[in-house]
């Protein structure tokens, strides 16, 4: 509650109306705290909770939503019309507190007292929101004690914008709070901000009620995804909409690793609109189930019809369109033929991958380090484009709208929600291309889209996709595949050397090769723009890198130096990467870092990253009197290892994507030293959700040992969670093994 | 004094600004001044500070951000903003924001704040801020390096003959600093010049810039103002009777502080007892939350407020403190202090020298400090922050100047006691493991953050390392409250895959927690001495039964440091059928100063050599 009005459980649209004069506000407040204190709601009687919350931070006993909305007419200027929207949205809570956690969770409230603004021609358009608040206080003794909101602070106080906090008075360990916020706002009539209602988050609920009375000039839509109940819908005699969710006995939302919130918890999605938007359906005065498939299709399509308007006529990506153009026919004389379809596939997306991330522009600011690896772009525009360059080129393509596996399926979609874009090359090699930031990979499907069924556009040209022409457009629906574990593979190979010495220490040597979708953190966490901008480049075969095209040009001279010396100064962080590296893998940072490289970007064509560092670990051996304990299970990284409380788990598990680690180790054996404990280092375990494997033995004066982790799919039931911690055990218990180095 | 403000607020500022751009933007110029003037009847003195501070790009362009904080005592009056010599005043979006921060609920401070673009290597640009300080004790000091590195600063004070005032001068040793004096018919003009600051360092655990920085301090001790002259702090007294003055308009209501006094003490039939319940019942049942508006930054609320509410700062807290006291006939007094981040002592008569108040009580001979805020230290204990420091009482009329004691590390005691047999590959046994003094209060601060629902497992996992493999079970906790003296956690536990065996040999390593193990200062990087959070006594003991048959090979030689500020020893001894291993770790002062950096850092080598030397249990 502490933080921002209260909204923890809810990402919920909030506004209020406001009116004006401060006796206005007081006495409003007065009659809303009348209205709500008198409203006898069953659910907020009584102060008993059942025993089996008695071990809570803190309980829930009543929650409740309400959400009116009323269009009235008013005068004005405005050439806008003169309806406007009175819309009122109340929380109330009533909590009992039974730590100091929770009691510092909900002593504070927040909130936007006042906000007003007016705009539009004339300033006819305005938007006033106010917010209400009200509290009492339920002590041990059953006294209750209405709290002063006299003792609210403001925290900002313009003329039309007043933000207070309230800290509440006698608050403590064993009461019950039961408080509301109540926004009022005023505004020209306009479509709501979407709401969505959590029905399960930090603490248990008894009951939960959400209501809603929405003028008939409204359409309501909205979805209630994975069991939360459903609306019971009713109309008064005026054709006003109502709707109602009643429940009780929400249980608190489990946070495990490995989850997706938008597929687990119960969520009601609402949206309260004026039709003409997107989509077509659209009835005023009902409230309908959310969009369908067929409904996703039309508004992408017609959005895409936008796009090919601007694509056709040349105000959308004209350079992007030359600059591709340019390197084809740079292909076609290096190859001294026709390129081959797949050549051509990457041209297009690395050509433009290249055009849109790595060379910048003069007015471009001046990142230095690695802020360029995070950059973004829009993604569904760099994806239509690829799709329209394809067909340019003869290649034949659908266009694929989906939903990431952390937001809600395609089904859950709402109509305010923007599916993203994939492109699928169809045909003796399939291709499924979309842009995933800076080192986005021609081909790669990132861990969030595999496995999501979408809703496909296949035209036949752009102008048939812009005049709309059904005959020659097609809609159906694709599955994005699913990578298999082999796909996603980190290995590392170490050569170990062990000084044995009153101070024993351990050098390493050790080399990574990451493919697929292990790649990009790696990428993101050890490269300097400096160097894999060197690196695309060259692939690009452009003839001058920007620094040289800087340099050429007067104006911009000065930039090619500031850049420099931007690199020169991310050149000095370089190195905190790898230790950090080292440090994660390790949970203990080197005694020394020898040499650190990264040997290959990824960038190209299926090319994998790969770096290699030489450093010293001094914890990975212990002397024993004349022998030495060789910790060999640390020099496998840190395992995950699942706590005590998360060994019993309800919920499905959402693996970022299938994946294999590989630990090749060659330790050398020092002269005079034997190796005991080898045989218990092999160990297999497996099964159909993943395995762990190591094999060890001595070969000349060589210790090879060779483990293998294996996460299998990217998504596993909850059933198959002890299954998983059989192999995710054994790979964690693997860090405890341990070698004896005995002397001759 | 404002409860711990003024520090947050330097921190804070210094916060905003990249460390990686720190050589790539200096600031070549910053010219400062201070004009005094005639105010109104309210506000009869004020003082006109301006600043002009020039920032120049040598690298690359980028742009910084630009901090300013002001108050009902000290406002913004005007800001300009230049890049590259244009004036862009209007065009730059000034953010102007309530500053909130951790601990701080509601304060009159504000903070102006924009994005000030550096546009070209080479270019400059620049900014200038006029403020009014509406009653000269409000005036902050001057400290000469900034956030990043300063090339020319220069303070110059104008003081007319109708103001007396007194500059100090703190940690001018080491930097390039000069002073000059004119005196024009009674005006006097001092300038300080400082060239080629480096950029303040930024470190944690360090005691703060007030004892690194160098800076002045401009004290105004009085003024003459139609024919009447003004009092500010000429001294001590003058500044007791400041804060003297606004207690006495605090307005305690003494029957209803009587009779929540009785109520706590109820039952409790020595002095000793009614004064902890007093004591424990404050620091237990108020919430710390500071409201530093305006003059509530330094007048107490009133104690009936701060039971009601059930909430308050330092200065509530303790004022609360003292009237549940004298309200049982105990002599009970508010003391300003200042804490260990603050350099100077209260022969500076400044409100810098200030940043808590706490309450100091008299009985039979003996002065006990009592500091509600910590919320969960014993009786008679003190937190690192105020010991040895210089507080301020109140006498009546009359002020003393008290020490708070300094105690031995031994106050804040943790210590671990095992017993362990073996069992195949696995140690199991019992442990004891017992805390005290801060030790014991951020324990149960930790504990008391954490929901309840899920503090079994938090606490299994604080005791485990987070280690899987350290199973803990039976966990019984006893003097769990911060009255009941040195608490004690004691449990059973298996800790599976800690024993090596190979063939007739056992390998074990006793050590679970190796404590300060890589704990080592970079000295190449770290400028400022290291402070310890608090001064600590840590002893660690396993005894482990030796299984019928075996016995210890050689044992490793113990380890021994002395040193000034701390201590290490750690040894095996043999006893019939078991072998005990011990180490003690004295941090004596919480202060590690540079000069000892590299003794620590040896210690720390010879600590983890021992680390890495197991046990070998053999059969003959």
């Amino acid at each position: 509650m502490k933080r921002a009005s209260a909204f923890l459980l809810t990402i919920c649209f909030f506004s209020s109306a406001i009116w004006a004069q401060n006796s206005d506000y007081d006495k409003i407040a007065t009659g809303l705290k009348t209205e709500i204190w008198g409203s006898k709601d069953p659910d907020f009687e009584g102060n008993t909770v059942p025993d089996q919350y008695k071990n809570e931070s803190a309980i829930i006993l009543a929650k409740r939503y309400n959400i009116d909305a009323k269009i009235k007419k008013h005068f004005s200027l405005s050439v806008y019309g003169n309806k406007e929207i009175i819309f009122k949205y109340l929380i109330r809570q009533k909590v009992l507190l039974q730590d100091k956690s929770a009691l510092e969770d909900f002593s504070e409230i927040s909130y936007n007292k006042i906000n007003k603004s007016s705009f539009g021609l004339l300033f006819a358009k305005h938007d006033d929101l106010s917010t209400y608040i009200g509290a009492r206080v339920y002590k041990k003794d059953g006294t209750m004690k209405e709290v002063l909101l006299s003792e609210a602070v403001l925290v900002k106080d313009e003329k039309n914008k007043k933000d207070e906090k309230l800290a509440i008075s006698d608050l403590e360990v064993g009461d019950i709070l039961d408080y509301y916020i109540v926004s009022l706002e005023k505004r020209e009539m306009s479509n709501l901000d979407p709401m969505q209602f959590l029905l399960a988050g930090e603490y248990p609920i008894l009951k939960l009620s959400l209501q809603g009375n929405i003028d008939k000039r409204y359409a309501v839509e909205y979805k209630c995804l994975n069991g939360a109940p459903d609306l019971k819908i009713s109309k008064d005699e005026d054709g006003d909409m109502q709707f109602t969710i009643k429940t009780t006995d929400l249980s608190k939302f489990p946070v495990y690793k490995w989850i997706s919130p938008y597929r687990q918890a119960k969520i009601v999605r609402l949206n309260i609109s004026l039709c003409g938007g997107l989509y077509s359906r659209c009835e005023a005065g009902e409230v309908t189930k959310g969009i369908t498939e067929d409904e996703i299709y039309n508004a992408q399509k017609n959005k895409l019809r936008n796009i090919a308007l601007g694509y056709i006529q040349g105000t959308f990506a004209k350079e992007e369109k030359n600059y591709v153009k340019e390197n084809i026919k740079l292909l076609k004389k290096r190859l001294g033929k026709e390129p081959s379809k797949d050549s051509l596939i990457y041209t297009i997306f690395n050509s433009l991958r290249y055009y849109g991330y790595y060379s910048p522009e003069a007015n471009d600011k001046i990142y230095p380090g690695k802020s360029k690896n995070e950059a973004s772009m829009p993604s569904n525009l760099f994806n239509a484009l690829v799709c329209f360059i394809l067909k340019d080129y003869g290649i034949e393509n659908e266009l694929i709208f989906y939903s990431s596996r952390y937001m809600p399926k395609i089904g859950d979609l709402m109509s305010y929600d923007q599916p993203l874009y994939m492109v699928h090359v169809n045909g003796a090699k399939s291709y499924y291309l979309t842009d995933d930031g800076i080192f986005s990979e021609c081909g790669l499907v990132p861990g969030y889209a595999e496995g999501e069924k979408g809703v496909t556009l296949e035209f036949h040209d752009i102008k048939a996709l812009y005049y709309n022409k059904s005959k020659y457009m097609d809609q159906g629906t694709s599955k994005i595949p699913i990578s298999k574990a082999d796909k996603n593979m980190q290995t590392e190979d170490l050569k170990v050397s062990l000084a044995l010495t009153a101070t024993p220490t351990a050098s390493v040597d050790r080399k990574i090769n990451a493919t697929g979708l292990l790649k990009e953190d790696l990428q993101k966490s050890l490269m300097l723009y400096e160097d894999y901008y060197q690196v695309a480049w060259k692939q690009q075969g452009e003839e001058k890198t920007f620094i040289q095209v800087f340099a050429d040009r007067g104006k911009t001279r000065s930039l090619s130096e500031e850049w420099q010396n931007s690199f020169t100064k991310s050149r000095e962080t370089y190195k905190d990467g790898f230790i950090e590296n080292l440090k994660d893998a390790y949970n203990s940072e080197p005694k020394e870092l020898i040499s650190y490289k990264v040997d290959k970007t990824g960038l190209g064509i299926n090319e994998p990253f790969m770096f290699s560092t030489k450093f010293v670990m001094q914890d990975w051996l212990k002397k024993a009197g004349n022998n030495f304990i060789f910790e060999i299970g640390k020099a496998i990284d840190l395992q995950f290892q699942i706590n005590e409380e998360d060994r019993k788990r309800s919920i499905d598990i959402y693996e970022p994507f299938a994946r294999t680690y590989e630990f090749d180790l060659a330790v050398e054996i020092p002269a005079g030293f034997s190796v005991e404990g080898v045989d218990a280092l092999n160990k297999k375990v497996g099964n159909e959700c993943g395995s762990f494997t190591s094999t060890a033995s001595i070969q000349g004066n060589q210790l090879i040992v060779s483990v293998k982790k294996e996460y299998t799919n990217n998504f596993e039931p909850a059933a198959n969670w002890p299954k998983l911690m059989l192999f995710i055990d054994a790979a964690s218990d693997f860090n405890s093994a341990k070698v004896l180095l005995k002397k001759k | 004094m404002r409860c711990i403000l003024y520090l947050v607020l330097i921190l804070a500022v210094h916060a905003v600004y990249s460390q990686s751009d720190s050589k790539n933007i200096t600031i070549s110029s910053l010219k400062e001044k201070i004009d005094f003037e005639k105010g109104d009847a309210i506000n009869p003195v004020l003082i006109k500070h301006s600043s002009e501070t020039i920032y120049t790009c040598n690298e690359f362009r980028t742009s910084t951000q630009v901090v300013e904080f002001y108050n009902d005592q000290a406002g913004i009056d005007d800001v300009e903003i230049f890049v590259s010599d244009k004036r862009v005043t209007k065009s730059t979006n000034i953010r102007n924001e309530a500053y909130s921060s951790e601990g701080i609920f509601y304060s009159d401070q504000k903070v102006v704040y924009f994005n000030l673009p550096l546009e070209k290597k080479g270019n400059s640009s620049e900014v200038r801020i006029k403020k009014t300080i509406k009653d000269p004790r409000y005036l902050s000091e001057f400290y000469f390096d900034q956030e990043y590195p300063v090339l020319f600063h220069q303070v110059t004070m104008v003081i007319p003959a109708w103001v007396t005032t007194e500059i100090k001068e703190f940690n001018f040793s080491g930097f390039q600093i000069t002073k000059s004096t004119e005196d024009h018919s009674g005006t006097k003009t001092i300038v300080y010049t400082a060239t080629n600051l480096p950029a303040i360092p930024r470190e944690n655990a360090s005691l703060g810039i007030t004892y690194t920085s160098p800076h002045i301090m401009l004290i105004t001790k009085e003024a003459t103002v139609n024919g009447s002259t003004i009092t500010y702090f000429k001294n001590t007294a003058d500044q007791y009777n400041w804060y003297a003055s606004l207690v006495k308009q605090i307005g305690n209501d003494d029957t209803a502080i009587k009779a929540k006094a009785l109520e706590i003490v109820q039952g409790k039939t020595t002095d000793m007892e009614k004064i902890k319940a007093i004591y424990f019942w404050v620091q237990q049942n108020i919430r710390y939350l500071a409201f530093e508006n305006g003059i509530a930054g330094f007048k107490p609320e009133k104690a009936q407020e701060v039971m009601r509410k059930k909430y308050g700062d330092c200065k509530g807290m303790a004022n609360l403190t003292k009237c549940l006291l004298t309200s049982l006939g105990f002599d009970a007094r508010l003391c300003w202090i200042g804490t260990n981040h603050i350099a100077y002592d209260y022969s500076i008569p400044s409100l810098s020298v200030d940043n808590h108040m706490i309450c100091a009580l008299n009985y039979k001979g003996k002065t006990y400090f009592l500091d509600a805020t910590e919320t969960n230290i014993g009786f008679d204990e003190y937190a690192e922050r105020i010991q040895g420091r210089e507080a301020l009482v109140e006498d009546g009329a009359n002020y003393k100047l008290v020490h708070v004691p300094t105690t031995m590390n031994l106050q804040n005691a943790e210590s671990e006691t095992r017993v362990l047999q073996i069992d195949g590959t696995s140690f199991k046994g019992t442990a004891t493991q017992t805390y005290s003094g801060e030790s014991k209060e951020y324990l149960l601060s930790g504990i008391e953050s954490v929901k309840k629902d899920k503090l079994e497992t938090a606490i299994h996992n604080y005791l485990n390392d987070g280690k899987k493999d350290y199973e803990i079970s039976d966990l019984v906790m006893t003097n769990s409250k911060p009255d009941e003296g040195k608490m004690t956690l004691k449990y059973n536990l298996v800790h599976k895959n800690a024993v090596s065996v190979f063939g007739n040999e056992i390998y074990v390593d006793l050590d679970f927690r190796k404590s300060y193990s890589g704990f080592k200062i970079d000295t190449a990087k770290r400028k400022l001495d290291y402070l310890f959070p608090f001064k600590f006594n840590d002893i660690t003991e396993t005894t482990l039964q030796v299984p019928d048959g075996y016995q210890a090979q050689s044992l490793p030689a113990s380890y021994i440091v002395q040193h000034p500020v701390f201590d290490i020893k750690v040894s095996y001894t043999k006893q019939p059928g078991k072998i005990i291993y011990r180490k003690e770790i004295n941090v004596k002062q919480a202060l590690l100063k540079k000069q000892y950096f590299s003794d620590w850092n040896k210690a720390m080598d010879g600590l983890n050599d021992f680390y890495n030397n197991q046990l070998t249990l053999s059969k003959p």
